[in-house]
């Protein structure tokens, strides 16, 4: 688990700050809120990237104490904007398993394991010779997630991770954290897409300036009329539940759980 | 050596890097022989190939062998190498494919000091070097962070290292003109000449640009993770600042220890890991070792060409790689433009 309390962290001034906040092994977790809301922040503190002040603590551990391969061990992050990188897709996946090599030798046969798990797990197994510089911005995204889940961690944190996504894409994305969700990884995604945010994850965070206005398990048994207000209050928006229309065709199926009206 | 995957590597050196460095190799015992054995001197090939092997001692042969040509081809062989090492090493780290340490002014702050030393110090190896490595690592430093509080693109890098560059290439004009004896050859020095390169300087310089090339390989697992990003980087738990210190440290190292014995000698550590990138997969450590041969290939080869070419008269080298650079330079700024953001 990611315990966070009384967290605050920034660029030489504070940005945010965290009363309490808790990340879980086994769910996903979305941040939502609107541009400059602090989720980046958020996410780069959490990963231990950024200093911060408070108590930060991973499976019982303080994450600003750790070495910084441990750190990558224990928990990886995915920032925004990737690279269009000068190597092909599969160079790309094995640098995910930096944090368990020395300073000389070459992969072991566990890291060829991971990374082949990796590259099939999110399916780019056909541009894995391809340069990552010559690839879509989809294929790009999928390419640094394989990167990503070769890196091994027990938490992955990933910052817009549908950014540069079509909705196939997107579709694929959600089969993926689902599938590592199900292998027990704890997943935190930050992102301003209502619908695909309140769909996927099994906790939401709500940020406005810094600070976490809501939180709360978007579904009818959890907290979703609380959530659809903070949601209001911080990006002006209502989120509710699809219903589904029975006299559409009942070959039709609605993309995302969740709706935004104003 | 463990199958990765679908290509037949392993992380650390593809089939072709392998094949591409045991070419090098053989090519640069030619380049080194070539060197050594050809020249315009009275003594032929045949008298130095036997005092090589413990002949004519105490004859001509026998001093021109020890106390110029193998100095002088070994001087080549480190200098170009070690260069070629550090232009790699800034251009990874500062993710720049127009970084060298001639572009950024390394090489010029590394000479400035070096005939500073050589004013006070003028008889003294070891003040050289150890001015120059001063030198090299302030004006490293100093252009990093002019650009670091310009905010760091490749553009305000590059232009920080041509102002820096420029400034204390006035300073060592001011020197050599106001005390021409601080420096023996002054075009050896400012174009980059090898016709100094002798004794116990080469030595010290070849013994450094080894430590530094050990200290890069020893580096080479984090730098590969520049090309990344900053923050790609960091979540794969690199010590992102730390690298990148230490990296820019040891090319100035690196560069210092060539521009006291070959003076500001330009061009090579742009074009040659250029070359190599170019040509290989980027695996960090199988290209140092290959920049390593092929700056030293492409150094012992132009001083070869510079010695015989113009006979009597001798070029220095740096006029060679300005020839062959210049348009490498401007090839990279005209196809690479938009990768670079130029």
């Amino acid at each position: 688990m990611i315990e966070a309390k009384n967290l605050s962290s920034g660029y030489g001034r504070d940005v945010i700050e965290i009363d309490e906040m808790c990340i879980k092994k086994g769910e996903i977790t979305a941040i939502i809120g609107c541009n400059g809301s602090g989720k980046t922040t958020l996410l780069k503190t959490l990963s231990g990237v950024l200093r911060h002040r408070g108590k930060l603590l991973a499976d019982d551990r303080n994450i600003s104490l750790l070495p910084k391969k441990e750190r990558a061990r224990l928990i990886s992050y995915l920032p925004q904007s990737l690279k269009g990188v000068d190597m092909d897709t599969e160079t790309l996946v094995a640098h995910g398993r930096y944090p368990y090599m020395g300073l000389y030798g070459g992969l072991r046969e566990s890291d060829i394991e991971c990374i082949k798990r990796a590259m099939a797990i999110t399916d780019v197994n056909n541009i894995a010779n391809k340069k990552v510089s010559a690839i879509s911005g989809g294929e790009r995204q999928r390419a640094y997630i394989a990167m990503s889940i070769a890196q091994d961690a027990g938490y992955m944190l990933f910052d817009e991770p549908c950014t540069y996504m079509d909705i196939s894409h997107q579709l694929k994305f959600i089969e993926i954290i689902r599938k590592l969700k199900a292998q027990g990884k704890g997943i935190v995604i930050t992102s301003h897409d209502l619908p695909f945010s309140f769909t996927v994850s099994d906790k939401i965070y709500i940020m406005k300036e810094g600070r976490l206005t809501g939180r709360g398990k978007p579904d009818d048994s959890g907290d979703l009329e609380e959530l659809s207000k903070a949601t209001k209050k911080a990006m002006g928006v209502n989120i509710i539940r699809n219903v589904i229309n029975s006299s559409l065709d009942s070959d039709c199926k609605l993309i995302y759980d969740y709706s935004i009206v104003h | 050596m463990k199958k990765f995957h679908n290509n037949n590597d392993n992380f650390l050196f593809s089939h072709k890097d392998l094949l591409l460095m045991t070419g090098s190799i053989l090519i640069l015992l030619v380049a080194l022989c070539a060197s050594i054995f050809i020249g315009n001197d009275s003594v032929r090939a045949g008298e130095l190939i036997n005092a090589l092997f413990g002949g004519g001692k105490g004859t001509s042969a026998e001093l021109i062998l020890y106390k110029v040509r193998i100095p002088r081809a070994l001087a080549a062989l480190f200098c170009g190498g070690g260069l070629a090492v550090a232009g790699l090493l800034l251009q990874l780290t500062l993710n720049n494919t127009l970084a060298s340490p001639g572009v950024l002014g390394i090489n010029a702050g590394a000479g400035f000091f070096v005939l500073l030393a050589g004013l006070v110090f003028p008889y003294s190896v070891a003040a050289k070097q150890l001015s120059a490595f001063l030198g090299a690592l302030l004006t490293a430093l100093f252009v990093y962070g002019i650009s670091y509080k310009a905010g760091v693109s490749k553009t305000t890098l590059i232009l920080s290292g041509v102002a820096v560059s420029s400034l204390f290439a006035a300073g060592s004009n001011t020197i050599i003109t106001i005390f021409p004896s601080a420096v023996t050859d002054k075009n050896a020095f400012s174009l980059g000449g090898l016709s100094g390169a002798t004794g116990i300087a080469v030595a010290v310089t070849c013994l450094m640009i080894i430590a530094g090339t050990i200290f890069s390989l020893i580096l080479s697992r984090g730098i590969g993770l520049f090309s990344l990003g900053d923050e790609v980087a960091a979540g794969l738990g690199l010590n992102i600042n730390l690298y990148r210190l230490l990296a820019i440290i040891c090319a100035a190292f690196i560069s210092a220890a060539a521009v006291s014995v070959c003076g500001l000698i330009s061009f090579v550590g742009l074009l040659v890991p250029n070359l190599v990138r170019m040509i290989t997969k980027p695996r960090t450590l199988a290209n140092i070792f290959l920049c390593f041969f092929a700056g030293g290939i492409l150094l012992l080869i132009c001083d070869t060409l510079a010695r015989q070419l113009f006979y009597p008269y001798e070029l220095p080298v740096g006029l060679f790689l300005s020839f062959l650079g210049a348009p490498f330079f401007i090839y990279i700024l005209i196809v690479k433009r938009r990768r670079l953001s130029l």
